[in-house]
């Protein structure tokens, strides 16, 4: 989601507005990766939604791609010239991703040496009990099959969103660190491959057999955030 | 000029078989331009009365178009419609026998040809174009309609996020069959003098086969369903005298392997001649191309 929605969302639980920046999305951590990664004049291939869009804009990144592209079946691609400036492909969730727009990218990627990162690879995101939808990973999965790779994952549960976090609050005791999530495969994995303490809340996707059930484990288990205190 | 060879035998190739079953990208022709020495050895097939089968994965084409670029570009103007088998065409034969024609529906994810295909045998089907992105609350109210028996996921220009979702849910919430004509890797187009390598089919089914469970039914090579389904539709091949030739080991020879049948390897589409020593199995024929037949 776009910046100002998170922030009015946390805004309007507590009762000072925040002073430096305290809300990170998988797409505020990539763009503020590509702010010390590119160079004048460099800009990305963008498939991603129009929230990851504006994100990019406000750290300064310059973006070409976003957006529908028209079709084009597979001997146009004969003459597609890709923009030179382009040094890296981003993937997020894009509900504008076609066939047409992904083999541009893995056009950058393979025959431009553009590296390639993303937001994440959860496969599915419920909508419901009954209902899956899919998530970045499955949107993305056909890049990742064609390029016989995910990408760098900036998002969790890479431990690459820690140390941009860690380096802009100026972070260096990781044992005075609590992650707190209610997904084992993202949140509770993040602060594993991160090295933090973690604690797993009983409020969203996960029950207490699923702990029993997983292989990572999170440091404690809460039935909500407000047991924290 | 035959590079190599498992035979032992004196005879020409051509004269050691009834029937060819012959890919056309890259073995006939490339970009709509003919491959050099396939025209010399499609009329020395059709002069030696041979049985020539067109099998091609490639549904972006439909049999009218295939029949009209022998014509134009190789000369040979009256392949019959029952020898031009496209992955399209096996998909619309195996609809054809198995699903309740009045009754039920098929959620297509394709191109033009492919439609134009099932129109002609008579399947109702529909999803082809663009599809616009639906939010979570369109999603929640969304109703499958339970007359979706089946999906087939093949290459499309406007595949997305929608057209994943409604697939995946009349797989999950219908148990419709998962139908995949097509598992091609990549797709050539050509760039100046060489060749551009592409994202072909499985890119488009990469997302959908990770989140549904159960595996999906393979029409196209190199599953022998082709090989099988002209002989039950169109009479009995003589299978110890019928050789197939293609420019891809992974559908083209493993296709051969499959179906108990010779295989010749030509190396004027996909595969390159680097690429040979490394086969887990070896093609009984490898040839430059096609003409390699008449040696």
């Amino acid at each position: 989601p776009p910046l100002d929605t998170l922030e009015k969302a946390v805004v309007s639980t507590q009762s000072t507005g925040p002073e430096e920046r305290c809300i990170y999305s998988a797409g505020v951590a990539c763009a503020m990766y590509l702010k010390h990664q590119l160079k004048e004049g460099e800009k990305i291939f963008l498939m991603g939604s129009n929230g990851f869009s504006s994100v990019l804009k406000e750290c300064g990144v310059e973006a070409v791609g976003h957006g529908v592209h028209e079709p084009m079946d597979l001997h146009s691609f004969s003459t597609f010239q890709p923009d030179p400036t382009v040094k890296f492909v981003v993937g997020g969730f894009d509900p504008q991703l076609t066939h047409t727009k992904m083999t541009k990218a893995f056009i950058y990627v393979r025959e431009f040496g553009a590296e390639y990162i993303c937001t994440n690879q959860d496969l599915v995101c419920p909508l419901s009990s009954s209902r899956l939808l899919p998530g970045t990973g499955a949107v993305l999965a056909g890049l990742t099959a064609a390029l016989g790779h995910t990408g760098k994952v900036i998002g969790k549960p890479s431990p690459i969103f820690f140390d941009i976090v860690a380096r802009e609050h100026g972070i260096t005791d990781k044992s005075r660190v609590l992650m707190v999530g209610d997904n084992l495969l993202t949140d509770i994995q993040f602060a594993a491959n991160s090295g933090i303490d973690s604690a797993v809340v009983y409020t969203g996707v996960t029950k207490p057999k699923d702990v029993t059930e997983s292989a990572v484990k999170p440091t404690y288990c809460l039935n909500s955030v407000a047991e924290l205190l | 000029a035959v590079v190599s060879t498992q035979s032992t035998g004196a005879k020409g190739i051509i004269d050691q078989f009834s029937t060819f079953l012959i890919d056309c990208d890259g073995v006939l022709w490339t970009s709509e331009k003919a491959v050099k020495g396939a025209r010399r050895a499609l009329d020395a097939l059709v002069k030696a009365e041979k049985r020539v089968i067109l099998v091609t994965n490639n549904c972006g084409r439909t049999v009218s178009s295939i029949q009209r670029m022998m014509d134009e570009i190789l000369g040979i103007p009256d392949i019959p419609k029952r020898d031009v088998i496209t992955s399209g065409v096996a998909t619309a034969i195996y609809l054809k026998n198995r699903m309740n024609i009045e009754k039920e529906k098929v959620y297509l994810i394709a191109q033009d040809a492919f439609s134009k295909t099932l129109d002609d045998y008579g399947i109702s089907h529909f999803g082809l174009g663009p599809q616009p992105f639906r939010n979570t609350v369109e999603w929640g109210e969304f109703e499958v309609d339970p007359s979706v028996k089946y999906v087939v996921v093949s290459l499309d220009p406007d595949f997305n996020h929608s057209k994943l979702t409604e697939a995946y849910l009349y797989i999950t919430e219908n148990n419709a069959e998962y139908i995949v004509p097509d598992v091609d890797m990549f797709y050539s187009c050509k760039r100046g003098d060489g060749t551009r390598k592409i994202p072909g089919t499985h890119s488009v089914q990469a997302g959908l086969s990770a989140m549904v469970e159960k595996a999906p039914t393979p029409i196209g090579k190199p599953s022998r369903f082709i090989f099988d389904m002209i002989q039950e539709e169109y009479g009995p091949l003589d299978g110890g005298r019928t050789l197939m030739i293609g420019d891809s080991y992974e559908t083209d020879m493993k296709f051969g392997f499959n179906c108990g049948i010779a295989t010749a390897l030509v190396l004027s589409g996909n595969a390159k001649k680097e690429d040979v020593e490394g086969f887990e199995r070896q093609p009984d024929f490898v040839m430059d191309d096609i003409s390699g037949i008449l040696d």
